[in-house]
């Protein structure tokens, strides 16, 4: 039976997405709310640069992060594990990327979800493209281990493990994972 | 000046298309890696309701009690669907439109938009109900040469951004009876033509109320409920 209604187009973000919906501290996910207690779990900036074809930084790329908490749960009507849910994160944030394609997080680090490995998964829109989904692993992640999407991605999956990149003066952690939309050594982006 | 990209169709294939600059360095070349996404409705974003307030789909006036933006007032009301033909409930819809000159209020946007109008921001939001209706109201936006290069016109368009459990989806509405949707790009770039129908919103110049419902793909998620933030 084909009962199925026709579904809307996707389009491109454009080049005039509203800054108002991209507060400030909307990349800020260890707080739901100002004054609130933090996430529980340990905090980690995750940063990174987003490249076109021929390596330059594409500035207003629209980036949303969704994620695990330090436990694995997610914030969502599907999880299974609702007593591991953290009242201080929600494991959802957006940024838009600077003048040099350059954005960044402030999170906690993600627990495993089931048999996931740890990882915080991308939606990026912008100008020129429709929306793409990606996802990036914490540094010493095995493409050879037991993540259904990472052996997706069988040789390419090395690209979506993220690295260590230091402390911040702040004493938190970097890791640092760059997007490569199109060209040598592209981020491998998943079908949906 | 056009290049030619590959699109990506929805089964993987690639299909050669002409596009603008941006798409040509942006568009990733291998194809997309199915990893079960569309089996996993978790590894879609669930977007917090901390975000919404009550009273942002009026773009007309910047607060109440200010002056009203130029132009010509428009209703756009809809229903979201899942494919299903279910209502979509207690999902976010961004809406930003250009001004009647074709002007958006954005930092980036040229002067050869047209003019700014000092009322009106261009940008709101609403949440869908029980029957996953939303509204807005906001002023008819103008064509605009977004390429003169290539001599391309948007016709007058409302730009969409919905994301709830499971569910996200940014596409555009476009106004009934307008004769440069023929040769948009962003309409052409649409390859199913009865998916290029959705885009066009139903109502009429007369009454000044326009109706757009918007389908997303797949059965409706199941909310998470919200209630520990207090919203």
């Amino acid at each position: 039976m084909n009962g199925k209604l026709t579904i809307t187009p996707e389009t491109t973000l454009g080049p005039f997405y509203p800054e108002t919906f991209v507060p400030l501290d909307s990349n800020d996910l260890t707080t739901t709310r100002l004054g609130q207690p933090r996430a529980a779990g340990e905090k980690i900036w995750l940063h990174g640069k987003v490249r076109d074809l021929n390596g330059m930084g594409r500035p207003r790329i629209l980036i949303e992060i969704w994620q695990a908490n330090a436990k694995g749960a997610y914030r969502h009507g599907s999880e299974p594990d609702k007593e591991k849910l953290d009242p201080n994160f929600d494991g959802w944030g957006r940024a838009l990327s600077d003048d040099s394609g350059y954005y960044e997080f402030l999170t906690v680090v993600p627990g495993a979800h089931g048999r996931r490995a740890p990882h915080i998964n991308f939606t990026l829109f912008g100008t020129g493209i429709d929306r793409l989904q990606t996802a990036a692993f914490l540094p010493g992640s095995k493409a050879s281990g037991k993540d259904p999407v990472l052996a997706a991605c069988g040789g390419r999956a090395d690209l979506l493990i993220a690295t260590e990149d230091g402390e911040r003066e702040d004493g938190i952690r970097q890791i640092r994972f760059d997007i490569q939309m199109r060209g040598k050594d592209e981020t491998p982006f998943f079908l949906d | 000046m056009t290049y030619p990209i590959l699109v990506q169709e929805s089964n993987g294939a690639a299909k050669e298309m002409v596009g603008d600059s941006d798409s040509a360095v942006l568009t990733p070349r291998e194809p997309m890696i199915d990893v079960g996404m569309r089996k996993d409705p978790i590894l879609r974003p669930h977007f917090p309701h901390r975000y919404f307030r009550a009273g942002e789909n009026d773009l007309t006036r910047i607060a109440p009690g200010r002056p009203r933006a130029a132009g010509e007032a428009i209703t756009v009301s809809g229903q979201l669907l899942d494919d299903e033909g279910r209502p979509v409930r207690n999902t976010c819809v961004e809406l930003w439109n250009a001004n009647r000159h074709g002007r958006y209020t954005h930092v980036h946007c040229p002067d050869s938009n047209g003019p700014l109008d000092p009322n009106f921001h261009g940008c709101g939001r609403a949440v869908t109900d029980d029957f996953g209706r939303y509204q807005f109201k906001t002023i008819k936006p103008g064509p605009y040469l977004a390429e003169p290069d290539i001599d391309w016109w948007r016709p007058a368009h409302l730009h969409f951004s919905i994301y709830g459990a499971g569910t996200r989806l940014v596409t555009q509405m476009l106004f009934p009876k307008d004769p440069m949707i023929e040769k948009d790009l962003v309409w052409l770039l649409v390859p199913d033509l009865k998916r290029r129908q959705r885009m066009i919103a139903g109502g009429d110049e007369e009454t000044r109320n326009y109706s757009f419902d918007i389908v997303l793909r797949g059965p409706s998620q199941t909310p998470m409920e919200d209630e520990d933030h207090g919203h």
